[in-house]
């Protein structure tokens, strides 16, 4: 058996077609045993729908390679946060009256990209039995200084600078002090707190970052009972618009889970559904064939009504009126399958079989129908069907991409699908988020290459048509 | 009397995934136009090929393709595909395939298919072409009427009779037949035997009857070829072969045919026929014949002529 | 006698039975029959222990019919088989189970006969495994079938797939297959006639060996008159689903009575350079359809010798003496 196999494997690597087919393969079930090996999946589930862990990540942020074909470089992600003691941020005591006390904190960074930060939001968290006063001030390069302003905090607090309308109020009307106009376009508060200051601000078109050393600091007024006990911490992100492998999506999710974690499901999906159907279609049609009469007559005529109903209608009034899991999805196409046209194509075959004299033989000396079914029949037909399995998978992964297109399935489910799905309904095309896009639908097409070239190249082999002489 | 078919030297090798076939292998025989002949042989002894050979008709991948086949004087196979096409196949020398009844177009009807060779091979308009199919039919022996039917409303034995006068239509001076009766009944067969050999007195045509049916080749043969892996390894005239066969060979297959008539004690050959692919060294036969000496282990036997006409070949007779 | 009144009980030394026997099978159109193809109509047929039967007939004839009939494959219609005394006519499934160990089935055509996808061990190891045979016994009985159709050293051959054998090798398998639950009775249709004619006679000798070894009553399908003279005691001649004349080899040969029969053996031709020369009498036409045959006597259209009664009458068999017998209004 085992040489059989081998032999039959180097026939089929001889063909490159499959050498590429398998290849794609075996990367795609790699990528999935990484996939489920690193992260379980009831943990993705709950972490690609959670809204915390995603906290600090861009929103819409492409891809960070791209920064390899840009000249200008778009901006990381910085984030500083002061709980964290491996960042070194300096926190000190300042003593300005007695009893009165300020807690500073010091952020430093290095802004080195040619573009601006996409958000900018600093959060406060502290202990402190009262109500604290702070005051956040922001230093660009040149010394230049500007309060952001105060926020008075109790437990936890957030900042979102980006959003702050007062200071941009003020910045602009500095602006005209300073260089005698108003910008031409509609100045955001990222750009300000980063833009050089001359000229070039004025037009959308020449305004360029100021690089160099950035300090953000947070003063908090502290009492004499909170000295000592007193936390009070900060933790400011500065967005940038670019990360990771595969970029974010619209709640800051990163991608690449998404793209990974797909990898498994859609292998799972189109495996077991092509598997489980074609060898379904094959045991009722061996039956069907084989008892023949009222038997035959009845299941072709289910067949027949189900080749006829409307596959795509009925999945989405089902998704409409029951909540679906991916996996009850799987079983609701294979059971709308099961008695599909497949069952006419190998009852034709079957009836063919039947009538090869070892059939014969087989009954004469003595053979139950059961076993003349499973030991003679369907060793017959298996050549002819590897292949199908094989071709179809790829039907089913992109089934269920197209029905979580439509809105049917899963909503929690992480799949290719869902991330086409949440682009669509959030107009990437149109926000100009291709990559958003292209990620999930280049693996769509990736898995239907790989097994298609693979289940082509095993018709060739195992169904010669025409042979050379 | 005239010689009508002269091959020497015919060879057709071809490819083929496993190896080289070397289907025909340096045959050589003369015909005259009074007589027929019979290639016996067993699957796998190249007489298709050879039968198709003269006829042009050639396998893929053809490795080797050399010889001369005399056609009443001519050697055809100077000339080129087209010309060989115009003049020569279907106008002097026409073939009925092997499971030929099943080789009819199920769509056409019989008076169509029977009149298409005279349009294509001698530019005949399809009226007078038809007219000569309903003559055709006549003579085999079908009636007329059938001219407008489809093949499927036609027996076996009817059909075959369609095929062969699709063959005599363009009145050529020789006509293959490649196993003709093998798909047949046993009273149809001797009722189309009967057609074959009211044939050749009436139209005087030479058969090349191909077979592997001993019985049957003495139905209508005047001369018998029998090959053996690629190669004629006895040719001789049927009053002589049929009592005093010459090659071991020959001897062995006419004693292993059991007879309606007589009693005779049957004998079977050993061993199994060779593939074409791998034929065994020295002479082909060697390892089933009850007489192999060791120069038919080495060396190939040559053409041994026992008169002008007829040879074998075979060590036992190397002597003289 | 009338038709339906063949009174010759059966020998109860005989291995097989057959009386009055009519396979017609239905023609299903939309749930109804419009009418039944006849293929064995009224057969009677005595088969003796230890003898060879020859059956012989062209195509359409009934002989595979009533070959694969006697095998259970298909279900008779109406009449009776019985087989060494247990009448076995209607069985069916379990009840039957027994008897596919008697009976032996060798086929026409080796290659589609043999699965493709087993090699020789496995597919001689099925019926074994079929009818309980013990695993530690299997291997034995394998390895004597093979000896015995002497495709030997056996280990060259258990692990081979058919068409990894030649066609003379495939039908010694064939052969083994069928013997190896040690029937009585074989079944042989055509069984050499897709073979080399080298390799034919070789095989019938195999055949005839294993059948004096083992004392093997078989029955052998054939449309080849000279085979079946050379393998049989006794031959039956059928046409259009009848048994038109039975008797033994030589009285057959010597002097057929059926004028089918006749017109049979003068068609045949043996190897004789004078053949060229004659012109056969053959009767004109063609078998008839089994659907609705011609009344009377089947072969009434192309026989010479036709009488008013055959147009009108089927005729009755008629026992001339106690080994041939034949259905013909010439003997009535």
């Amino acid at each position: 058996m085992i040489k059989q196999l081998t032999a039959f494997a180097r026939e089929l690597l001889i063909y490159r077609s499959a050498l590429v087919g398998i290849i794609i393969i075996t990367s795609l079930i790699l990528l999935s045993l990484y996939a489920v090996i690193t992260v379980p999946y009831e943990e993705i589930v709950r972490k690609w729908n959670s809204i915390e862990i995603w906290e600090d990540f861009p929103r819409n942020a492409m891809p960070s390679w791209i920064n390899i074909f840009t000249h200008r470089k778009l901006p990381e992600t910085i984030i500083l946060d002061s709980r964290r003691k491996e960042l070194g941020i300096n926190k000190t005591i300042i003593t300005i009256a007695s009893g009165k006390y300020i807690l500073r904190i010091l952020f430093t960074f290095n802004y080195i990209y040619d573009d601006f930060p996409s958000e900018i939001i600093l959060r406060l968290y502290s202990n402190t039995t009262k109500q604290t006063t702070t005051q956040i001030t922001w230093i660009k390069p040149g010394e230049i200084e500007y309060i952001l302003g105060r926020k008075l905090l109790r437990g936890y607090e957030s900042y979102y600078v980006s959003s702050d309308e007062e200071f941009l109020k003020k910045f602009n009307a500095n602006l005209i002090s300073k260089l005698g106009s108003k910008p031409n376009y509609d100045l955001s508060v990222n750009i300000a707190l980063f833009a050089k200051e001359d000229p070039s601000i004025l037009s959308r078109d020449t305004v360029e970052v100021s690089k160099g050393e950035y300090r953000v600091i947070v003063d908090a007024l502290i009492g004499e009972e909170d000295l000592g006990r007193a936390q009070v911490d900060a933790k400011l992100v500065v967005y940038g618009k670019v990360y990771g492998v595969a970029g974010t999506d619209h709640r800051r999710r990163d991608l690449a889970l998404a793209l990974i974690w797909g990898a498994p499901i859609a292998l799972a999906f189109g495996l077991v559904a092509s598997i489980t159907i074609t060898f379904a279609q094959m045991f009722i049609a061996a039956i069907s064939a084989w008892y023949g009469k009222s038997l035959d007559f009845v299941i072709q005529r289910i067949t027949e009504i189900f080749m006829v109903l409307p596959f795509l209608p009925i999945l989405l009034m089902i998704s409409y009126f029951y909540k679906i899991t991916i996996w009850t999805l799987l079983a609701v196409v294979i059971l709308l399958s099961i008695f599909g046209s497949g069952v006419k194509n190998y009852r034709a075959m079957f009836l063919q079989i039947k009538e090869i004299p070892y059939i014969e033989a087989a009954i004469a000396y003595g053979t139950s129908s059961l076993r003349i079914v499973f030991r003679y029949m369907i060793p017959k037909i298996l050549p002819t069907i590897i292949p199908t399995i094989v071709l179809s998978v790829p039907d089913f992964v992109f089934l269920e991409a197209v029905l979580a297109l439509l809105g049917v399935g899963d909503p929690r489910a992480v799949t290719w699908g869902r991330v086409l799905e949440d682009a669509a309904r959030e107009a990437a095309l149109y926000k100009g988020y291709y990559y958003w896009i292209l990620e999930p639908s280049i693996l769509l097409l990736l898995t239907a290459l790989g097994f298609a070239l693979l289940g082509l190249t095993l018709d060739k082999i195992l169904n010669p048509r025409l042979r050379e002489m | 009397m005239k010689t009508i078919l002269n091959i020497k030297d015919l060879y057709l090798y071809y490819r083929v995934r496993a190896g080289l076939v070397k289907a025909v292998d340096g045959v050589s025989l003369d015909l005259y136009n009074d007589e027929s002949l019979a290639v016996l042989g067993e699957s796998g002894s190249g007489k298709s090929s050879f039968a198709r050979a003269i006829l042009r008709l050639l396998p893929k991948n053809v490795y080797r393709f050399e010889g001369s086949i005399y056609i009443d004087g001519e050697d055809v196979m100077k000339l080129s595909d087209d010309e060989f096409n115009d003049r020569i196949r279907w106008s002097k020398i026409s073939m009925v395939p092997q499971a030929s009844m099943n080789a009819l177009n199920p769509v056409i009807k019989i008076g169509e298919q029977l009149a298409e060779p005279l349009v294509i091979h001698r530019n005949m308009n399809k009226s007078d072409a038809l007219e000569r199919a309903r003559e055709m039919l006549k003579f085999v022996g079908i009636p007329q009427e059938f001219v407008d039917r489809y093949p499927f409303e036609l027996s076996g034995g009817m059909r075959q009779r369609v095929v062969i006068a699709m063959a005599l239509i363009t009145q050529p001076s020789i006509v293959i037949l490649d196993e003709p009766t093998s798909a047949l009944d046993v009273l149809t067969q001797a009722n189309i035997m009967n057609l074959l050999k009211k044939i050749k007195i009436d139209r005087k045509v030479s058969y090349v009857f191909i077979t592997h049916d001993i019985a049957l080749s003495s139905e209508i043969s005047d001369r018998i070829a029998v090959m053996y892996a690629g190669q004629i390894v006895e040719y001789n005239y049927a009053d002589k072969f049929y009592k005093e066969p010459q090659h071991p060979y020959s001897q062995l297959l006419l004693s292993s045919v059991p007879t309606l008539r007589e009693d005779k004690k049957i004998k079977f050959i050993p061993g199994e026929p060779p593939s074409l692919l791998s034929p065994p060294p020295g002479c082909r036969f060697h390892p089933r014949c009850p007489y192999a000496m060791d120069i038919c282990r080495r060396e190939e036997p040559p053409i041994l002529y026992m008169d002008g006409h007829s040879y074998v070949r075979c060590w036992l007779y190397a002597k003289r | 006698m009338q038709k339906g009144e063949y009174t010759k009980p059966c020998n109860p030394k005989d291995i097989l039975c057959i009386r009055e026997l009519c396979v017609w099978h239905p023609i299903r159109k939309f749930l109804t029959i419009s009418g039944y193809v006849r293929a064995l109509d009224d057969v009677n047929l005595d088969l003796e222990r230890g003898r060879i039967l020859a059956v012989v007939g062209e195509s359409g004839s009934g002989k595979t019919t009533l070959g694969k009939t006697i095998l259970k494959i298909y279900n008779p219609t109406k009449g009776k088989i019985v087989y060494e005394n247990r009448d076995i006519t209607f069985l069916k499934g379990k009840e039957i189970k027994w008897y596919r160990r008697e009976v032996g089935y060798v086929q026409q055509d080796p290659y589609g006969a043999l699965p493709p996808f087993m090699n020789i061990r496995q597919i001689l190891e099925e019926p074994l495994i079929i009818h309980g045979v013990k695993k530690s016994e299997r291997i034995h009985r394998i390895r004597e079938a093979l000896e015995e159709v002497k495709l030997i050293p056996v280990e060259d051959f258990i692990n081979k797939y058919p068409h990894m054998l030649s066609g003379g090798q495939q039908q010694r398998v064939v052969i083994a297959r069928a013997l190896i639950l040690r029937p009585k009775l074989i079944v042989a249709d055509e069984p050499v006639s897709m073979l080399d004619a080298s390799v034919r006679i070789e095989i019938l000798t195999l055949f005839r060996e294993l059948q004096k070894k083992y004392n093997l009553s078989i029955i052998y399908i054939t449309h080849d008159l000279s085979t079946a003279k050379y393998f049989s005691d006794r031959i039956a001649v059928m046409y259009a689903g009848h048994i038109v004349e039975m008797a033994q080899t030589d009285a057959m040969l010597s002097k057929p009575l059926h004028p089918y029969t006749q017109s049979l053996i003068k068609a045949i031709p043996d190897p004789d350079p004078r053949n060229r020369t004659l012109f056969r009498e053959v009767p004109p036409g063609e078998p008839p359809s089994l659907l609705s045959p011609p009344p009377g006597c089947r072969f009434h259209p192309r026989c010479p010798y036709a009488m008013d009664i055959c147009r009108r009458e089927e005729p009755p068999t008629i026992e001339i003496n106690g080994t041939h017998s034949v259905k013909c209004w010439l003997y009535g």
